[in-house]
């Protein structure tokens, strides 16, 4: 999926809704139709047939010159047309990385005009600039996270139903403290440009995380439960580990942030111990004939946040 | 859309006469009145490497312009109101507005008329755009987030010409060279390219997880005589690309070949 193919989808969904409310509320939209056409479903074919023509003029309509370079470099639509791709990447509003990636590519075609090139791709060979990358990292991640979420409906419907009550527990309180633990890394990088990429980062190593634990806790065998060292000398580490993170961002950070910090960080936190919670809960209905099935998973779940927290 | 000035390539110019503009570009002198080498360097192809520069000093040290082309290269510049993929509202080169009323005292402007905006049109199209790019991540959970650009269509504000530069600039003096400083006392004596490199890490990372997070690198660049080889094989960044962890790392090396000429220097003379 391109950059464009998510814009144009955004784009006629959102602006379908609100074009009429925006131009009755005086909204300048810049002259742009309040329904634009959906360029990115024309340029990849989806929901409909792939028509890189009318992808291309839709481009250039909406002004996504850096699609329009894109095609132009890749053939689509249109003729290679080399000298025309280095025009629209001219009519990029932001001079930065992205731009200098495409003339680099550009330039490479123009040096060797009968070598067929691999097929441009924005987030492959053009995102650099943080926001760019970001918006591609968040589409791999999602698409990821898909894929784990659909790893998780195949195991829930061979659990019992005193297992999978819980199970579903579980996976809803890891949801949330997923979101409680992305946010308090975007504020743990508030400073610095890579908030977005260290907090998507950290939601994808507690997801790798729970993956791991769940192969442990339901799928079995119940050798998988070890307990490698008893729950309350896990808990302690985790308590000065988390302590540390607190106080050396409260060291090493402006003022003005440590209250936000303090709060996301404690409510990243409690969710965590929720999600704990129901993980022991889960292992417990799954291995009742493990006496301290509850503890073992609570302890497998404390060192994933210990590693967690260290890893940020 | 109309733009203030429409793929002119010139972010400096402003091309609006209002008062706001004119107000805006006012401010930036200082930011803008940068030496003949900066000047220079603006002049640079975007695909050629900045000239080498030469070693600062703790009474030269170098002002912020001086490390802004870099910023904007891996940062991007865009003057609208745009959601990061976490869904907080952004501007400029990675400006992030916590609040309706942080974006509120900015003099955003209307980019089709040049008209300035009102505070109620400002925090109106910052409640906007927040929305439209929450609607986006619901109908959409499964894409890549929408682009910087894609966001015009939800708000016609932009910011003077020049003010991105500005705010980036305020907060490499306030807070970047400020904590860079004070990390490595002996900064403003570096090579140019050893300061640049470290400015883009802080940029990107902020100044305190540069410093928690690297500590084989300030360990070595805190070492008398710096060494900026070992800070360039420190250097690279999990959350970068590969592009951006290149160019930091060959500017640490230009610096340890500065540091290492300079030394030879002395000594070929007294041979």
């Amino acid at each position: 999926m391109t950059r464009s193919a998510f814009v144009a989808v955004a784009l006629f969904t959102m602006v379908e809704s609100r074009g009429h409310a925006a131009h009755a509320a005086g909204l300048d939209v810049g002259g742009t139709p309040a329904v634009p056409e959906d360029c990115g479903a024309l340029y990849e074919g989806k929901g409909q047939r792939r028509d890189f023509a009318k992808a291309l003029a839709c481009f250039r309509a909406q002004g996504d010159w850096m699609m329009v370079a894109i095609m132009q470099v890749n053939g689509e639509g249109t003729p290679v047309d080399l000298p025309g791709a280095r025009a629209s990447v001219d009519r990029v509003d932001s001079k930065d990385a992205d731009v200098e990636a495409m003339l680099k590519i550009i330039a490479q075609r123009d040096a060797n005009p009968k070598l067929k090139g691999r097929r441009v791709d924005f987030c492959k060979d053009i995102a650099m600039t943080t926001p760019s990358w970001n918006s591609c990292q968040a589409g791999s991640e999602a698409r990821k996270t898909a894929k784990s979420d659909a790893q998780l409906n195949k195991i829930r419907p061979g659990l019992d139903s005193r297992v999978g009550p819980a199970f579903d527990r579980a996976k809803a309180a890891f949801e949330r403290f997923v979101k409680a633990e992305g946010d308090r890394v975007y504020q743990e990088y508030i400073d610095g440009s890579a908030r977005d990429q260290e907090a998507m980062d950290q939601e994808a190593r507690a997801r790798r995380n729970l993956m791991t634990t769940i192969k442990a806790v339901v799928t079995g065998p119940a050798d998988r439960l070890v307990l490698r060292r008893p729950f309350a000398e896990a808990d302690k580490e985790l308590n000065a580990v988390y302590s540390d993170n607190v106080s050396a961002y409260a060291k090493s950070n402006l003022d003005t942030n440590i209250d936000d910090y303090k709060t996301k960080a404690r409510g990243a936190q409690h969710e965590w111990v929720r999600y704990r919670d129901a993980m022991g809960d889960l292992a417990a209905a799954r291995w009742p004939q493990i006496p301290d099935a509850r503890q073992r998973a609570r302890t497998l779940v404390t060192e994933d946040r210990i590693r967690e927290l260290r890893a940020d | 859309m109309t733009r203030i000035a429409p793929g002119n390539g010139t972010p400096n110019q402003p091309s609006i006469d209002g008062p706001l503009a004119r107000a805006a570009s006012a401010t930036l002198e200082p930011a803008a009145a940068v030496g003949a080498g900066a000047r220079a360097r603006e002049t640079e192809r975007p695909d050629q490497p900045a000239p080498l520069g030469g070693v600062g000093n703790a009474r030269g040290a170098a002002d912020a312009s001086a490390f802004l082309k870099e910023i904007k290269r891996w940062e991007g510049e865009h003057p609208n109101l745009y959601v990061d993929t976490r869904g907080y509202v952004t501007t400029g080169i990675g400006h992030l507005l916590k609040t309706a009323d942080d974006a509120a005292k900015l003099p955003w402007l209307h980019s089709g008329t040049g008209r300035a905006a009102t505070a109620a049109e400002v925090k109106a199209a910052f409640a906007r755009v927040a929305q439209a790019g929450a609607d986006f991540k619901r109908a959409n959970p499964n894409v890549n987030g929408l682009s910087a650009k894609a966001y015009e269509k939800f708000s016609d504000l932009v910011l003077p010409e020049g003010l991105s530069a500005k705010l980036a600039t305020d907060r490499l003096n306030g807070e970047f060279l400020k904590g860079l400083r004070k990390t490595f006392p002996a900064f403003n004596s570096y090579p140019m390219p050893a300061q640049r490199a470290l400015v883009d890490m802080a940029y990107n990372l902020g100044v305190a997880k540069l410093e928690h997070k690297f500590p084989n690198l300030v360990a070595a660049c805190r070492k008398n005589p710096p060494d900026f080889g070992t800070a360039a094989a420190e250097s690279h960044r999990s959350t970068c690309r590969h592009a951006r962890n290149d160019a930091t790392r060959g500017l640490f090396e230009q610096a340890a070949r500065l540091t290492a000429s300079i030394q030879q220097f002395p000594r070929e003379i007294r041979l």
